[in-house]
């Protein structure tokens, strides 16, 4: 088991490493190539003069070559900035007005201050719009899905079925948009966009409810199909037929010895989604104008902030990985076929 | 007096292309202590006639006809009341050990709940009755198996755990479905050892199920052979294979490896089982049988009738002469 996570940890580094890498080729010399961006000249302000874009680049040490840069952004990741970085670029400023502006993912261009920070400003709102979405389409999709895999064909699968052909081709943004105009316009149930953070729960829940909610239908969709068809085949298991034999109620052997194994794939899928609507839901965000990680990103690629785009970018990558990792430490206690082998 | 009481079963599949009657008309009774064995190819409805008794049919089936365990009619019975007799006073050993346990679940802790389900113990009197259990099956250090999951154990071990588990709470009725089909040829003879050993412990009324002549020869009192939904020939063992009457039974018999040692091929009978869909009409064995007549291919299907030995009984057109004459040649064979 500790071999097995310490696999899992150096495999996940390396993949991190390998996306750090992409994240800096793309939006280091591809950008620079392709569509001739400097980050310099675009640091640097309004028509700049050449002197004042070497001096820029100077100041963000982009006149070092690619693979010193590329060294010197894995190791600010890992350790934070550097003295060296320090001195250069906030000279005379206190340590704490310093860390505003200096993070491990670099420094806004469009705002005076670290990636880090801004990350960690809007990251709240993507969690809580995720934590509940996600509890609201497992409350939703679980029993129906249950209860569609029990009663096969029955009238409730068939509505359920329609749901999900729903519920799967909608795109969020219009469904988004319909339910705010009837229940947030029309009816004046929910308010029309904003966020509240959770230090008042009832504010923060009213807010989110309907952007949960919206999120939540979509997933639900694909997560009753997989209930079903996970209930399904493990109902003609033949230890259901041994729960069975032993005089098991139904009600126990559907949870008990059906569904303690038919979850197993759909824990993963949970894992694999939460770690990625974590980096942000950009659509919803968006229609909602909830300011999450999805909103800062759209924000940042439309000023050309290359630095947040790339930190978001990268910190959605590590969510993922560590999300992976989860799941598999999940799985393995769950199932000791996978801790056993 | 009989512990169950099987009369006139008729076994219905409603299936997309009409119903299939899987069972049709099976009468058979067992006394407690006493071990029928039921034999028959893929498909005869062995299963689906033990999957009837125990009532975990799917709700497409329909059993018609009389279950009765002891005095009581199983038949009609609410599912409740059914659940309250399974794994309790009856109880079931199915094919495959490998995928009959659930993996998820400590073997400990399926014994146990097969221990409360029916009886309002402790946890901690459980947990030593189900070690117990696994003790009298001949599974070596219980109290650690307990913790094991099922895919620590082999597949004869599994085995055991399911003996184990079908006889917690004293059945008495035993259900044994192919119990050593899906296991190697030396486990299947240590899981028959157990079942012989366990027989006169357990006193309950044993029904086995096996398409293996020589497993009824080990363990059985009396067979019950099944033909395409139907007992074409019930006798003792020793009647059965003294006397063979129906020529599926000789089908049967001459098909045993070992038998001809002269040649080298197998007998096989030719042909394959008929489609339960649309079955033939009179005897369902008549387009396979080289014995076969006009009066076979007609209904009706001949009756189960006695053959004036004991209680043994065939459903054949043959006349005895015929019958006797060719059950002899085969029989003598054997001793040959």
């Amino acid at each position: 088991m500790i071999r097995f996570l310490i696999r899992r940890i150096l495999g996940g580094i390396f993949v991190v490493l390998v996306v750090t890498l992409a994240v800096f080729v793309l939006f280091g010399p591809v950008l620079r190539w392709h569509s001739n961006i400097s980050p310099a000249r675009l640091y640097a302000g309004k028509n700049p003069s050449p002197e004042q874009i070497e001096r820029v680049s100077a100041l963000l040490g982009l006149d070092k070559p690619y693979y010193v840069q590329y060294g010197y952004t894995l190791k600010r990741l890992v350790l934070g900035p550097s003295q060296e970085e320090r001195d250069r670029v906030c000279p005379g400023s206190t340590a704490a007005e310093c860390d505003q502006l200096l993070g491990r993912f670099g420094s806004s261009f469009a705002k005076q201050r670290s990636v880090d920070s801004l990350i960690w400003d809007h990251f709240p709102v993507t969690l809580s719009l995720t934590f509940l979405a996600a509890l609201m389409w497992l409350l939703i999709s679980i029993p129906i899905g249950i209860i569609s895999a029990i009663r096969p064909r029955s009238i409730f699968d068939r509505t359920s079925i329609v749901f999900v052909l729903i519920g799967q081709s909608l795109p969020v943004y219009y469904f988004g948009l319909l339910a705010l105009y009837f229940f947030a316009y029309r009816l004046g149930w929910f308010p029309l966009s904003g966020y509240e953070p959770l230090s008042n729960p009832g504010q923060w829940l009213y807010h989110l409810l309907l952007p949960a909610f919206v999120l939540a239908l979509q997933f639900a969709a694909i997560y009753v199909r997989i209930t079903r068809s996970q209930m399904l085949d493990t109902l003609s298991e033949d230890y259901v037929r041994t729960a069975r034999a032993k005089g098991a109620g139904e009600t126990r052997v559907i949870i008990r010895h059906a569904f303690r194994n038919a979850m197993l794939p759909i824990v993963t899928m949970f894992g694999l989604d939460l770690g990625l609507l974590l980096g942000g839901a950009i659509l919803i965000e968006v229609t909602f104008g909830l300011q999450g990680l999805g909103w800062l990103a759209v924000q940042a690629a439309q000023r050309l902030d290359v630095p947040t785009t790339a930190g978001i970018v990268l910190f959605s990558a590590i969510l993922i990985v560590v999300a992976n990792i989860v799941v598999d430490l999940v799985n393995a206690t769950l199932d000791p076929r996978i801790r056993l082998e | 007096m009989a512990l169950l009481t099987v009369e006139n079963l008729r076994t219905t599949f409603r299936t997309d292309d009409g119903p299939v009657g899987a069972v049709d008309g099976v009468s058979l009774s067992v006394d407690a202590g006493k071990v029928l064995g039921i034999v028959g190819e893929s498909g005869c409805g062995k299963s689906a006639m033990s999957l009837s008794i125990m009532g975990l049919l799917p709700k497409t089936a329909t059993v018609e006809g009389s279950i009765r365990l002891g005095e009581r009619e199983l038949i009609g019975l609410s599912g409740s009341e059914l659940r309250r007799l399974r794994g309790d006073d009856m109880a079931m050993i199915f094919q495959d050990p490998m995928t009959s346990l659930n993996p998820v679940m400590r073997i400990g802790e399926q014994l146990i709940e097969a221990v409360r389900l029916h009886q309002k113990v402790s946890k901690v009197e459980a947990r030593q009755r189900a070690v117990a259990g696994l003790a009298a099956v001949g599974i070596p250090s219980p109290e650690d198996r307990m913790r094991s999951y099922p895919l620590e154990l082999s597949g004869g071990m599994r085995q055991r755990v399911m003996i184990a588990m079908a006889l917690l709470n004293r059945p008495r009725l035993l259900i044994a479905d192919e119990p050593t089909t899906a296991l190697d040829v030396t486990t299947q003879a240590q899981i028959l050892e157990l079942m012989r050993d366990l027989r006169s412990e357990v006193d309950a009324a044993i029904v086995l199920i096996t398409h293996d002549l020589g497993v009824v020869a080990e363990l059985c009192d009396e067979v019950a052979v099944m033909y395409a939904g139907r007992i074409v020939e019930r006798a003792t063992v020793d009647e059965l294979f003294a006397h063979p009457q129906h020529p599926y039974t000789w089908g049967l018999l001459a098909s045993l490896p070992g038998r001809n040692l002269a040649s080298e091929r197998l007998h096989q009978i030719p042909g394959t089982p008929p489609s339960l869909l649309r079955p033939p009409a009179g005897c369902r064995f008549a387009p396979r049988c080289p014995f076969a007549m006009d009066v076979c291919r007609a209904d009706p299907a001949p009756a189960l009738t006695s053959t004036g030995r004991g209680s043994a009984a065939v459903a054949c057109h043959l006349t005895q002469d015929v019958r006797d004459r060719e059950g002899a040649r085969l029989s003598g064979e054997e001793q040959a």
